[in-house]
């Protein structure tokens, strides 16, 4: 390599650091020398929850902490895969997740649910995010109505997921696969709105929504209007 | 609701983590070789050597 590509290099890396910074779970009063290092609440954190990608802690301030596992083969968090199912429709079902899609998912969170950001990453490997608390909603509250205009409910005969609730959104004005947003995962903030903390998401596959012409165009149309019916409308001379 | 803990081989794609999962991925990852530094090493190793 030359000087010039050192250079460029040392930058590139400074600047991911920047968006990325490196963090220690000894910042937080954790020790990653032990067999749990998240045993026992520290003086900064109290553990308030968690599922199957993270564990949740809360501070003195209220602001949410998440620990996301990375699995051993570097899986963490959750996605969607995708097959072609029967009769058009698109089957999704949830995986392990990489990253990048985590970091996707994040943003996804903070767009469309409660302010997130990525306090950054431990020198093992392990992700935090930082979120706004909120509380919880009395169980098995129907959350289906959830902000329909950003998060448009999928029709069923499009898509088929293992996941509550498939919504299609946009990020960055690509059409993703949003899910999960069930009660537990549906907090109220300080206003009384309700806010998204987590969910499952991936990007709808384009080569599969250019073989899934009425898939593509309600995506299409939903775009345009979210309340766009299964169907295109057609004009009465057309019939 | 995920179970807890299972058993990794086998077991089923998602469960609730625990701090111990933790541990164990963290003692994998350090069982792993620094994959940038590989390509680094490799890299300088294959380069021209510059002379004065």
């Amino acid at each position: 390599m030359t000087g010039g590509e050192w250079a460029a290099l040392g930058q590139a890396i400074r600047e991911f650091r920047a968006t990325l910074p490196l963090v220690r779970l000894e910042d937080f009063g954790f020790s990653a020398e032990v067999a749990d290092p998240f045993e026992a609440n520290t003086a900064q954190l109290t553990r308030i929850g968690g599922g199957v990608e993270a564990l949740a802690f809360v501070d003195a301030k209220l602001s949410v902490y998440k620990f996301f596992l990375f699995r051993e083969g570097g899986d963490v968090g959750a996605t969607f895969a995708f097959r072609r199912g029967e009769s058009d429709l698109l089957e999704a079902t949830a995986v392990p997740g990489s990253y990048r899609m985590l970091f996707e998912k994040l943003r996804l969170i903070h767009e469309f649910g409660i302010p997130t950001e990525l306090v950054g990453l431990t020198r093992e490997g392990i992700p935090v995010a930082k979120q706004v608390f909120g509380r919880m909603l009395p169980e098995k509250t129907d959350v289906s109505g959830l902000d329909p205009a950003r998060l448009i409910p999928i029709p069923s005969r499009f898509l088929r997921a293992d996941r509550d609730h498939p919504r299609l959104a946009f990020l960055d004005g690509v059409p993703w696969l949003v899910a999960d947003t069930h009660d537990r995962n549906v907090v109220s903030d300080e206003t009384g709105a309700w806010r998204i903390i987590d969910l499952v998401a991936a990007p709808l596959p384009r080569e599969w929504l250019g073989q899934m012409r009425l898939f593509h165009d309600w995506i299409e149309r939903a775009r345009r209007d979210p309340r766009a019916e299964v169907l295109a409308p057609v004009r009465d001379d057309e019939l | 609701m995920a179970p807890a803990s299972p058993a990794r081989k086998d077991g089923p794609l998602f469960w609730t983590v625990t701090g111990n999962d933790f541990g164990r991925s963290i003692s994998w990852a350090k069982r792993q070789p620094n994959a940038l530094s590989q390509q680094i090493k490799t890299a300088l190793s294959s380069s021209p050597k510059k002379t004065k």
